[in-house]
């Protein structure tokens, strides 16, 4: 891979969800590229297919139609143990519901990315710690995740999803269960530091301040994405 | 370690705190289900193992008989008498006999005993309840509890024993008068078979009442421990020859042996069914914690791994468990042996 060539690139997808006679379109021909460093939103209706999307890219759900290249390596062509490994090497996720494991402290969430890999030892450990310290948790290292605020948790969130140093960050509307100061916080944290770790950031959310913070602005609407905020 | 069994041990036992409650009870539910299989196991080869030795005391391990009167049986005793497998001789008669005690009639098996050298074959006088096998000569004969019972017998009583021989002797227009024998013991063995209706007399009187003049029914044979009755008995019937055959314990009480084992492994199996339905319904809890537990946490659910890792993660915890309430089963036992 050259430094010119996408981490991401999308073409023609299409995806329809069936319920008995109805057929709802909900991705009509989706094509997008992202370069390392790149931020993208990408703002739409409750139901409009986001997390749909967001699952696709990150190869969680299959589409009917098109083409999902990661690094330039077909997404389709891999087996599913791969590309599970792949995806964690690649790909950091960031979710509303921050999905921390509760029975592990702040440090271990963060080491549990590495450790899927095969990466465990001193040199996980630091790098966990250094995340931790980045995203403003230092003192919080060895907190039960349960005990951690709102916006604690989704700093974890973002430190895990750092944490195999991948190229593309893919965050679900990260700032659903958090205040507007504390969401605010966390997208400048996220755009700060993507653009630190140099990763392309696909960021989903329904605010659109938040939104014009990234470089290029899309909206999904009825299948189709459009660039810019009104299509 | 694996991160999937990391975290199965992890969701087991979570960071900060000691061991989760769903873990304890999981623990025991297969502790107890293990308990209760070799508890059950345990019991029935108890009950094996108390019919045994009671048949063996009875009977010897080995009997050789050759379906009519033993007279060369001598040669034999010398035989076994060489044989290093071989505890204890007794040559014995036996039959059935009617016997009555103030117009109450029995009609018990009758057995003889050589009380010059049976006692290591059928150790009768550690069942002796009243009187003693030292008392016993040719007048008199030793009756079992329950047969006592029947007739009213007791300790000095005098019953009269009426044998096939006096039929025989009417045939040839003799009459042959009861014989009157006063009862010197009362025993009890806990055999049932044994205790409910036999007599025991001396080997001579047995004779006498049979007519065999020196011959026997057949001898019992007693061996040393360790040996296998079923091998020493094949090693025997090379050199014993036919019309002798030789019969193991085994040979005679066949039919209730096989009730036993029947009934161990009927039990094992109802058991072993019950135990799956409840591990079933440990697994069904487990899974759906699990699961539960990594829906919620939706990071274990995909992003990082393939879905056969997450089945490792389901079946981990239950390994976990299975491992716990096995060892903490066994250890429990052995700490009640080390207590007894």
């Amino acid at each position: 891979m050259n430094e010119s060539s996408p981490i991401l690139k999308i073409s023609e997808l299409t995806k329809s969800f069936h319920s008995g006679n109805r057929s709802i379109n909900v991705l009509r021909g989706i094509d997008m590229s992202m370069y390392q460093g790149d931020s993208v939103s990408i703002r739409g209706d409750s139901g409009s297919g986001k997390t749909t999307l967001l699952n696709i890219i990150a190869g969680l759900e299959r589409p009917d139609k098109g083409n999902i290249f990661w690094d330039e390596i077909l997404l389709s062509q891999l087996s599913a143990s791969f590309q599970a490994k792949q995806r964690a090497l690649k790909i950091g996720m960031i979710y509303q519901a921050f999905y921390l494991i509760p029975e592990l402290d702040a440090l271990e969430n963060v080491i549990m990315a590495a450790r899927i890999l095969g990466r465990v030892g001193p040199q996980a450990k630091s790098r966990a710690c250094e995340l931790l310290e980045r995203v403003g948790l230092k003192e919080r290292l060895k907190s039960s995740t349960l005990k951690l605020s709102g916006g604690e948790r989704q700093r974890v969130a973002v430190a895990r999803a750092l944490m195999n140093a991948p190229s593309l960050i893919l965050a679900d509307e990260p700032t659903g269960n958090l205040d507007e100061n504390t969401g605010k916080e966390i997208i400048d944290l996220l755009l700060e530091i993507s653009r630190e770790e140099n990763a392309g950031l696909i960021l989903v959310t329904h605010n659109r301040d938040y939104a014009m913070q990234t470089q290029r602005q899309f909206l999904l609407h009825y299948g189709k994405l459009n660039m810019g905020f009104d299509g | 370690m694996p991160w999937y069994l990391y975290l199965a041990i992890k969701q087991l036992f979570p960071t900060g705190k000691r061991v989760s409650l769903f873990f304890v009870i999981a623990v025991c539910g297969v502790m107890l289900g293990v308990m209760l299989l070799v508890i059950v196991q345990s019991v029935m080869g108890g009950f094996g193992r108390i019919y045994r030795d009671k048949i063996i005391e009875t009977n010897g391990h080995i009997r050789i008989e050759s379906g009519e009167v033993m007279y060369d049986y001598e040669n034999i005793l010398n035989f076994l008498f060489m044989r290093k497998e071989v505890a204890a001789t007794s040559p014995y008669a036996h039959g059935v006999v009617m016997l009555q005690h103030k117009n109450r009639p029995a009609f018990p098996a009758i057995r003889s005993i050589d009380i010059n050298r049976e006692n290591p074959v059928v150790p009768i006088a550690k069942y002796i309840i009243l009187g003693g096998i030292y008392d016993l000569d040719d007048d008199s004969v030793l009756l079992s509890s329950s047969l006592a019972a029947s007739i009213g017998a007791t300790l000095h009583s005098i019953v009269e024993v009426y044998t096939p021989l006096i039929i025989d002797k009417l045939a040839e227009e003799e009459v042959l008068l009861p014989r009157e024998l006063k009862v010197v013991g009362i025993y009890e063995t806990g055999w049932e078979e044994f205790d409910s209706n036999t007599m025991i007399a001396t080997l001579r009187l047995m004779q006498e009442l049979y007519n065999l003049s020196n011959g026997v029914h057949g001898i019992a044979v007693r061996l040393n421990p360790g040996y296998d009755e079923e091998k020493v008995a094949s090693i025997f019937r090379e050199k014993i020859l036919p019309p002798n055959e030789l019969m193991t314990w085994l040979d005679m009480y066949a039919g209730l042996l096989w009730i036993l084992k029947l009934e161990k492994n009927m039990q094992f199996f109802l058991l072993l069914f019950i135990v799956i339905v409840a591990a079933f319904a440990i697994a069904n809890a487990q899974l759906l914690t699990v699961i539960r537990k990594n829906t919620r946490d939706r990071f274990t659910r995909s992003p990082w791994w393939p879905t056969t890792s997450t089945y490792r993660l389901l079946l981990f915890p239950g390994f976990i468990h299975w491992s716990f309430g096995n060892y903490f089963w066994y250890y429990h036992r052995f700490g009640c042996s080390l207590f007894s």
